[in-house]
């Protein structure tokens, strides 16, 4: 199990896997695998703890990771309480992770489908990184034979925009790739940004991949329109709170391709950065296209008021749970 | 009479960057002129001015955009031009391209001057990408006993931040570089943007290495101050008769392997060298002549131009009466 679980932690930490959904999704994975390659219960809890713990630390800003290991999580704990086998546990948390899977895919087609609406016939987007959410969007516009011109920013540091432009073009979407600088340069083409996200926190903020707050200003100060497509599993109920989302920096060139080599180096890469909602013109969640400053109201509906502990508590107060089950 | 191999070697340098930098530029032209004028073969006056026009045009079609590079050739031009001997020009050329050199070269210092003084104690710099102007500024405040901090971006897609980056780290100053795509994650700790030019039109936008309208941007939303530093020779007289600045698209190869354009037949790379910065963003400008706001810049262009301006509009005035009498 623990080669497993830094292999994850490491990928998701070194920017292995792009889209914070591939990231949940492998998360959700590694719950079920810690409960179905134990011993017992109690080293299941326990890796699992260790899982969510290193989750939180590698990558804090996956609010999806951390929420779909929450639900996972409780749902372990239920089954523990109603005195559940190991093997039951495993079994019933693999159905419910296939279960979230499946939700979690056709979130993203809603969403896409409700953004889809909100793009005209031969516009041109422009947008950044690597999203599933706005690769699903470019595959419904396809599928809706809507002609669209994109320009993809390449995203440095990692540059995963490279592969998001790849994968747009093979789709038959003509498109156009350019540095991070060039983006005011091209706003004048543009008629709306469409970006994805790492995390919404209660104020409508959107946490994505550095770069994506200068976009929404330069799209904010030419009057093009900026849309965020995440689904609601991306909302931070732990914000509601005041709880900041932590914001990796990582040190060094190592993820700069072209000056990995360039020796003695200061440098400083920012992963993430927050674009205030007043850059932004629409969430579209698979529950509605919202205004960024209602995405409160989602977090409401979704999760409940006030919002559940995160994910972390919720994980130690699974070990808790199996400890005082095996006393009694 | 065909120019010489040098001044084509040194052309190709220009043209492919390897000399790169618009100061850097115009003072490589004009040596490549003084070279030119020396080996110069024949014996004739009127050949011997096609001849430089030739070797101008050459070193010109380089960069066609770089307002530096052709001030310096139009500057050993018109002193050539107005010879009435050989030797007079040949001499001519060689003083010409030798005077705008040490000029080039002391309005750099100077601009270190006085831009230093605009730089306070205490200050965290941010700079785009690599210019021996705003350099100048940084190094001349940390040389004067400042403490100063620097942010330089890494400036996409050919690294010019990585040249920066040593030079102050060379010279001492605390330097760190950042992706282009943080710098307004990183806007919040700076004090002062100080940038360099390469062109500067009539309005007082300043064009300049892709990236800088963007940094202007930011700086401009979180209220920092953003200052251009530049010689007055990328001033654009062309700009006041109304030419619009030509920005140059360079080759896909810069941002990608040429592979991957070959797997995508629907994928294109657009690489634009520079974007305007709408003077509204700029602070000041930051020239060997003083401190101007950026919406003064016609005064500086009516100064050094005036007299071929007012030619050149007497000469518009004389096509439109021809034309409507």
């Amino acid at each position: 199990m623990p080669g497993v679980l830094e292999e994850l932690l490491s990928s998701v930490g070194g920017f292995k896997i792009y889209s914070s959904t591939d990231v949940a999704l492998a998360v959700a994975d590694a719950v079920v695998k810690c409960f179905s390659e134990a011993e017992d219960l109690l080293e299941a809890a326990r890796s699992v703890l260790a899982l969510v713990e290193g989750l939180a630390r590698a990558r804090p800003t996956s609010v999806i990771s951390l929420n779909v290991a929450r639900r996972l999580v409780e749902k372990a704990e239920t089954l523990v309480k109603a005195g559940e086998p190991r093997e039951r546990v495993a079994e019933a948390l693999a159905a419910e992770s296939s279960a979230l899977k499946r939700e979690l895919e056709s979130s993203i087609a809603v969403a896409a489908a409700l953004g889809a609406r909100r793009v005209r016939d031969g516009s041109t987007l422009m947008t950044c990184s690597y999203s599933k959410s706005v690769k699903a969007l470019f595959s419904r516009l396809k599928s809706e034979g809507k002609r669209v011109r994109a320009i993809v920013a390449e995203s440095r540091p990692g540059g995963e925009g490279v592969a998001m432009a790849e994968e747009i073009s093979d789709m038959g979407f003509e498109t156009e790739l350019v540095v991070d600088s060039a983006v005011r340069f091209f706003m004048k083409d543009v008629d709306a940004v469409v970006v994805g996200a790492e995390a919404i926190a209660a104020n409508g903020a959107v946490i994505n991949k550095v770069g994506t707050s200068l976009i929404a200003l330069a799209a904010h100060e030419a009057r093009v329109r900026t849309f965020v497509i995440a689904t609601t599993h991306k909302f931070s109920t732990e914000t509601v709170f005041g709880e900041l989302v932590k914001l990796p920096v990582v040190e060094g060139t190592a993820l700069l391709p072209g000056l990995e080599r360039a020796k003695g180096v200061t440098a400083k890469c920012p992963l993430f950065d927050v674009t205030p909602p007043r850059y932004i013109d629409a969430i579209v969640t698979e529950k509605g296209v919202v205004a960024p400053e209602a995405a409160l109201l989602l977090v409401k509906e979704v999760y409940g008021w006030p919002s559940a502990p995160d994910a972390v508590s919720c994980a130690r107060r699974l070990v808790e749970v199996v400890e005082r089950a095996r006393a009694s | 009479m065909r120019v010489p191999a040098e001044v084509y070697r040194i052309a190709d340098l220009i043209k492919t960057m390897r000399v790169r930098g618009a100061g850097r530029i115009a003072r490589t032209a004009a040596y490549a002129m003084k070279i030119a004028a020396l080996k110069y073969p024949g014996g004739e006056l009127g050949e011997f001015k096609a001849y430089m026009r030739e070797a101008a045009h050459v070193l010109g079609s380089t960069r066609p955009t770089a307002v530096s590079l052709h001030n310096a050739l139009r500057y050993v031009l018109n002193r050539v031009e107005r010879a009435q001997s050989l030797e007079e020009a040949v001499a001519a050329a060689v003083d010409a391209a030798d005077s705008f050199i040490q000029s080039s070269l002391n309005a750099v210092r100077v601009i270190g001057e006085i831009g230093s003084k605009l730089i306070e104690d205490g200050d965290t710099v941010l700079t785009h990408c690599n210019s021996s102007a705003a350099l100048a500024v940084l190094k001349t405040a940390h040389s004067s006993g400042k403490r100063i901090r620097v942010y330089a971006t890494e400036t996409r897609p050919k690294f010019q931040g990585l040249l920066t980056y040593r030079e102050l780290a060379g010279s001492g100053v605390p330097v760190t570089l950042i992706p282009d795509s943080a710098v307004r994650f990183v806007m919040r700790e700076v004090d002062k943007v100080v940038v360099g030019a390469d062109t500067v039109a009539a309005n007082g936008a300043v064009i300049n290495k892709v990236g800088t309208s963007l940094i202007a941007l930011a700086a401009h939303e979180a209220r920092v101050r953003f200052y251009v530093a530049t010689e007055t020779y990328k001033f654009s007289p062309a700009t006041i008769l109304g030419e619009l600045v030509t920005i140059e698209e360079r080759a896909p190869e810069e941002v990608v392997p040429t592979d991957l354009l070959t797997r995508h037949p629907n994928l294109k790379v657009r690489n634009p060298a520079f974007d305007v910065t709408p003077p509204d963003y700029i602070d000041a400008i930051i020239t060997e002549r003083g401190v101007i706001p950026p919406k003064a810049a016609a005064v500086i262009l009516l100064e050094d131009y005036g007299a071929t301006l007012a030619e050149e509009l007497a000469t518009i005035t004389l096509d439109i009466e021809d034309s409507t009498a």
